[in-house]
């Protein structure tokens, strides 16, 4: 599946060189994952603004397919772990063991010693291995023993969830969705894409379709730094608190979004303009993104559950609520 | 100015028209309901009983039907020419006049035809009005008459006592039907809003023109008179955002630049890459720190220009058409 390609000079990116690199991998990935452009897209926006992704949807919809087309493509590490009842926190970060050789306790890396790590079905583990996950994606690094290890730069977290089923799985608490910079979901392809994934497979002879490795850990870091290049105008910042604040405030809803969630928004807006070859963030960048970035983060209040009603709905109607910035700046802007 | 004077003369039109409906009911209900109660061949201050006389609940029930239709009348005219406004004095004068005449009419018809109707004890037996007139009883008459004779009198005046009966009974259902026709006239007149349809479409699209000419004069003036490239890059787009309005295509608040730009263009928007091109422009000014110069002013310029140019000839369009219906 990989093929070694030579490392581009990526110390530094601009935000339009990082865009068409992320363009050339998504359309890389498209080779291999029929359909879901958005998808796609909205996991490369994760990427690029150094944060988690979690796809959640039904089995059998090319969640695992997608994370290690991404690996692939763009030269990273892949670890996957699936998530069982009986997965032990050491088993995913990682354990001291004796060495006889030397009579030392020697430290066995977890598999989330990684850049992009599969967390499968993470839903289906006990609140305490989840948590072990906690730190990694929060702060990079994993403490065992009283000592601190960091973890491979980038490290990228794509969790899978399966949201239909209720036996023998554990509720994703708050604060670790918070920890997810956007979710994701895959959704059911169309009838003609679908007969097209049917007919490439059958044509293609092998189970899976050979991805090139188009990048790297160092240009994926640069096309992150490149991120941070993207300008932000203060309509747009007032534009996303107003958004936040929204959550906070409607009537369906039970705990609204964290400041964490702004941020969230903020460097997914930015990120969308990266992929957009701007390097300044527009009020359509921020309504993008909004509905992936905010809705895993608001509680709803339960009586939505028998209507029907999900965070999605509510941040949808959030979005086309909220006031955007208005055509004539409020302070004049020199050329 | 055209469009004053048509506007003033529709309106005059309407004052009068409503003027004459309102008099012409009131004048044709009132003979209508003195004739069919009241005695038609006496004098105005004598008592007596017309056709429809007979019943006193049916002369009490019209009396306070046409009380109530009086009011609610002179309501509907007041509705009426109140929307009407800056009439002139012989307007006024005229719209006073029928005005206290449509408050005293329905309180003083109604009051006349009580006050003046008969209501005798013997009338509800009969309803035909006439017992008053001296008629030949066959009990009075000493005298018989021969049986031929008298077969062929009675059979003249079994004839004229059909026609007596058939004829009021026709003229009745004649008053009804004008009085019901030109209730519904008058109805329909009062009913109608003060400004018709097809002319205002004149005036909206007269508007729509005065607007879009705004907005693009004040795009084409921030271009001229500043230095500041950026301003009138958002300048433009917001003449732009004036001219979509003027043309159906409102910015809502929660929309963004892309949002409106794609309902335009679903609207039937004539100039997209124009519109797009001015879009993008106005994000760059509006949301980005990069120096503006003069080519993106221009550029702008020119956007502005064509999309100003398609939008008025779609407005322009459907003018036509209405002008020619």
């Amino acid at each position: 599946m990989t093929s070694p390609q030579p490392a581009p000079d990526h110390d530094t990116l601009t935000p339009r060189q990082a865009g068409e690199r992320a363009a050339a991998v998504l359309d890389e990935i498209r080779t291999a994952v029929v359909g879901k452009a958005e998808p796609l897209a909205l996991v490369m926006l994760g990427i690029l603004a150094g944060g988690h992704v979690l796809i959640e949807d039904l089995p059998g919809l090319g969640k695992t397919l997608l994370a290690r087309s991404f690996a692939t493509t763009l030269g990273l590490d892949f670890r996957r772990i699936q998530f069982t009842p009986d997965l032990l926190p050491s088993d995913v970060t990682g354990a001291p063991f004796y060495d006889q050789r030397t009579a030392d306790m020697v430290f066995r890396p977890g598999p989330v010693f990684t850049h992009l790590l599969l967390a499968d079905e993470i839903n289906r583990t006990p609140p305490k291995t989840q948590a072990a996950l906690l730190e990694a994606m929060a702060e990079s690094q994993v403490s065992i023993d009283g000592s601190t290890r960091s973890l491979p730069k980038p490290f990228v977290v794509v969790a899978t969830a399966n949201p239909i089923e209720y036996e023998g799985t554990y509720t994703l608490p708050e604060a670790q969705l918070d920890r997810f910079l956007l979710r994701v979901r895959m959704g059911y392809l169309e009838a003609s894409e679908e007969a097209g994934m049917l007919r490439a497979r059958v044509d293609r002879v092998a189970p899976e379709a050979v991805l090139r490795t188009l990048s790297g850990p160092g240009e994926v870091l640069a096309m992150r730094a490149a991120v941070e290049r993207v300008e932000v105008d203060d309509d747009l910042l007032e534009y996303v608190v107003a958004l936040v604040r929204a959550t906070r405030a409607h009537p369906h809803i039970q705990v609204g979004a964290s400041p964490r969630g702004g941020l969230a928004l903020v460097q997914l807006a930015r990120a969308r303009a990266v992929l957009d070859l701007r390097d300044y963030v527009t009020p359509e960048d921020v309504k993008s993104v909004a509905v992936p970035a905010l809705a895993h983060r608001v509680t709803l209040k339960p009586e939505l559950w028998v209507r029907q009603i999900d965070g999605d709905d509510v941040m949808r109607e959030i979005v086309q609520s909220v006031r955007a910035p208005q055509t004539l700046p409020r302070t004049p802007i020199a050329s | 100015m055209g469009r004053e004077r048509t506007a003033g003369g529709r309106r005059r039109h309407s004052t009068i028209g409503a003027t004459q409906a309102a008099l012409t009911v009131l004048v044709v209900g009132g003979v209508a309901l003195g004739a069919l109660l009241l005695h038609p061949d006496t004098g105005l201050l004598a008592k007596g009983r017309g056709p429809l006389g007979g019943n006193p609940v049916l002369v009490v029930g019209l009396a306070l039907l046409s009380l109530l239709g009086g009011l609610g009348l002179r309501e509907k005219y007041r509705e009426q020419v109140g929307a009407a406004r800056e009439l002139n004095p012989v307007e006024q004068r005229l719209v006073d006049g029928v005005s206290r005449v449509l408050l005293g009419a329905p309180l003083v018809v109604p009051l006349l035809v009580l006050v003046l109707h008969h209501f005798g004890s013997s009338g509800s037996s009969h309803g035909s009005g006439h017992e008053s007139l001296p008629l030949p009883s066959p009990r009075l008459d000493p005298v018989p008459t021969l049986p031929p004779a008298q077969h062929s009198g009675h059979a003249g005046d079994s004839t004229h006592f059909g026609l007596t009966r058939i004829l009021p009974g026709l003229g009745i259902a004649l008053l009804v039907v004008v009085v019901v026709i030109a209730g519904l006239h008058l109805w329909r007149h009062l009913a109608r809003p003060p400004a018709p349809e097809a002319p205002a479409k004149y005036a909206t699209l007269d508007d729509e023109q005065e607007r879009l000419a705004q907005a693009v004069n004040i795009g084409r003036r921030a271009l001229l008179d500043g230095t500041d490239a950026r301003a009138a890059v958002i300048a433009c787009y917001a003449a732009m955002e004036e001219s979509l309005a003027a043309s159906g295509v409102t910015r809502r608040a929660s929309d963004s630049p892309r949002e409106l730009l794609e309902r335009a263009v679903a609207g039937g928007l004539p100039t997209e890459a124009a519109a797009a091109a001015l879009t993008a422009l106005f994000r760059e000014a509006r949301y980005s720190t990069h120096p503006m110069d003069g080519s993106h002013r221009g550029r702008a310029a020119a956007a502005l220009a064509e999309i100003a140019d398609g939008l008025r000839s779609r407005t322009s369009g459907p003018e036509a058409v209405t002008g020619t219906s």
